[in-house]
């Protein structure tokens, strides 16, 4: 039995997808209002750009109608829909060729690339900074974010933006869990070493 | 090089792993020293950090262009399936389908056909001819070594061979055309020169009124040509040419060495009303022929007439 309009927004988004992909009307404009905030978000800093997210935005969700009739209705929508903006956001990154990234990922001096988060982010770097630098300091995260490897970024997009647990990190990127665990360390340790490295080149300034 | 990815202390990664079942919420970590409690607030502090990375809420424009992108993908797709599924509904075999093909095959064979025909005549014409020449040369040389005879046998009805004293047996020849192959038997041409690719046979010229054909008597007079038809068949052959080259003429080789192909049948009756059964070129000398009707010929028998 057809489900009423207004029944939509109380429905999951497997049958959200399902009335779409069975020509339903209005199902679908709900699934991307549901996503659209949160996906967006993970496509600006995956793409480093809210610009260039809205493109991979767009493709994600042609993708997701076009390929619905393959998504598994007994799994869960979210890792899928967030499996397919990860490969459209790949693939935009690999067209712009912007493999080349910083050396954020160089090991830390004398750790043997090993990072002990306290000594990384000091007692006085816990101070809030004054209202004016705030602009400055959501810039240079930006900068540091975006400067990660492309597999740490992705890794630290689900893990903290999206608070995905391990598995469903493993099973959005279709990787092993152990290297979900690795990679998330490596993300964590790449962006704090990053991180006291803006703070000590803006110090010496 | 590549440079090893940075990874944490094993109780910082303890301490993430921790954080991240605990949905990134310190509060529901215990830290089991002073060490754990350092490295929480750090994370608290990425988490605060990470929290600044500006992203810019989407407005509504996107959900509408978003929805614009996928009716535009439906239509690529279904106008891609109609191409696809187009040539699928013609495949069947239809009656007009088979008779295009069929008059296609038939111009084809109507086209194809002559045409190869015509190179292959064509080809066996230019064999022919190349065969003529040589055999004008063993003519040549053969009648330097025999004081200017020619090899052909002589007289009509006494079917006499030619030749120089000595070089053919006494017992003569049945025919012309053997008495003919003492030039390829004595080495003056090649074993095959007296035969024509694609013809049936070739004709000699045979000296009515001398015991010799002396080639120092002949005048731009014919030697030898292809199949006589008259004597292939004499109720059709005396108005066509040879049927060597399917009819369309002859190869004639002259005693000055050249080689002519004449397309047209000749006949002429002269002043005696003599008949010349060569098919030759109006106007070449010493072609008037005597009258064969009445006479058998051997078909390898010479049909020139002096």
């Amino acid at each position: 039995m057809p489900l009423p309009m207004e029944d939509w927004e109380s429905q999951t988004d497997e049958a959200l997808l399902k009335a779409h992909l069975d020509g339903r009307d209005g199902a679908f404009r709900v699934l991307l209002e549901r996503y659209r905030a949160e996906l967006h978000r993970f496509l600006t800093m995956f793409m480093g750009s809210a610009t260039a997210a809205d493109d991979v935005f767009q493709d994600t969700w042609v993708q997701v109608h076009l390929s619905g009739g393959t998504f598994d209705q007994e799994r869960t929508f979210k890792p899928w829909l967030f499996t397919v903006a990860a490969n459209k956001a790949r693939d935009h990154l690999r067209r712009r060729k912007r493999h080349a990234m910083t050396s954020i990922d160089a090991p830390m001096r004398g750790t043997d690339g090993q990072v002990a988060l306290a000594e990384t982010l000091s007692r006085n770097d816990d101070s809030p900074g004054d209202p004016m630098g705030s602009y400055d300091e959501a810039q240079l995260v930006k900068t540091v974010v975006d400067g990660l490897p492309v597999h740490l970024r992705e890794i630290l997009l689900l893990g903290y933006f999206h608070k995905m647990p391990y598995q469903q990190i493993a099973e959005t990127l279709g990787i092993p869990l152990g290297t979900v665990k690795s990679r998330l360390h490596a993300a964590v340790a790449a962006f704090a070493d990053a991180w006291k490295r803006t703070q000590s080149g803006q110090d010496a300034a | 090089m590549t440079q090893r990815e940075p990874s944490l202390d094993p109780r910082d990664a303890h301490l993430v792993d921790q954080l991240v079942n605990a949905g990134w919420d310190p509060s529901k970590v215990t830290p089991a020293s002073a060490q754990d409690v350092e490295a929480l607030r750090a994370l608290a502090r990425i988490g605060t950090l990470l929290d600044q990375y500006p992203s810019p809420a989407p407005d509504q424009s996107l959900i509408d262009a978003t929805l614009l992108s996928v009716e535009r993908a439906d239509a690529e797709r279904t106008e891609r399936m109609t191409i696809t599924d187009a040539p699928i509904a013609r495949s069947r075999w239809r009656m007009p389908d088979f008779i295009s093909v069929a008059a296609c095959l038939l111009l084809l064979i109507g086209v194809a056909v002559p045409m190869a025909s015509q190179v292959r005549a064509t080809s066996s014409r230019a064999l022919c001819a190349s065969g003529f020449r040589e055999l004008g040369s063993a003519f040549t040389a053969y009648s330097t070594d025999s004081m200017g005879n020619l090899p052909m046998a002589a007289g009509l009805g006494s079917m006499l061979a030619a030749g120089p004293s000595g070089d053919l047996p006494t017992s003569m020849p049945a025919d012309n055309a053997q008495a003919v192959r003492v030039l390829a038997d004595k080495g003056y041409c090649r074993p095959g020169c007296l035969h024509c690719a694609g013809a049936r046979q070739l004709s000699f010229r045979v000296p009515l009124h001398a015991s010799h054909v002396r080639i120092t008597t002949l005048v731009l007079s014919p030697l030898a040509a292809d199949a006589n038809p008259i004597l292939l068949s004499p109720k059709a052959g005396i108005k066509s040419a040879s049927p060597n080259h399917g009819g369309d003429g002859q190869n004639v080789l002259f005693s000055d060495g050249a080689v002519v192909w004449m397309p047209l049948p000749f006949i002429t009756v002269g002043p005696e009303r003599r008949l010349d059964n060569m098919w030759t070129l109006r106007g070449v000398s010493g072609t008037e022929g005597v009258d064969l009707k009445g006479v058998k010929f051997d078909q390898y028998e010479v049909f020139l007439g002096q």
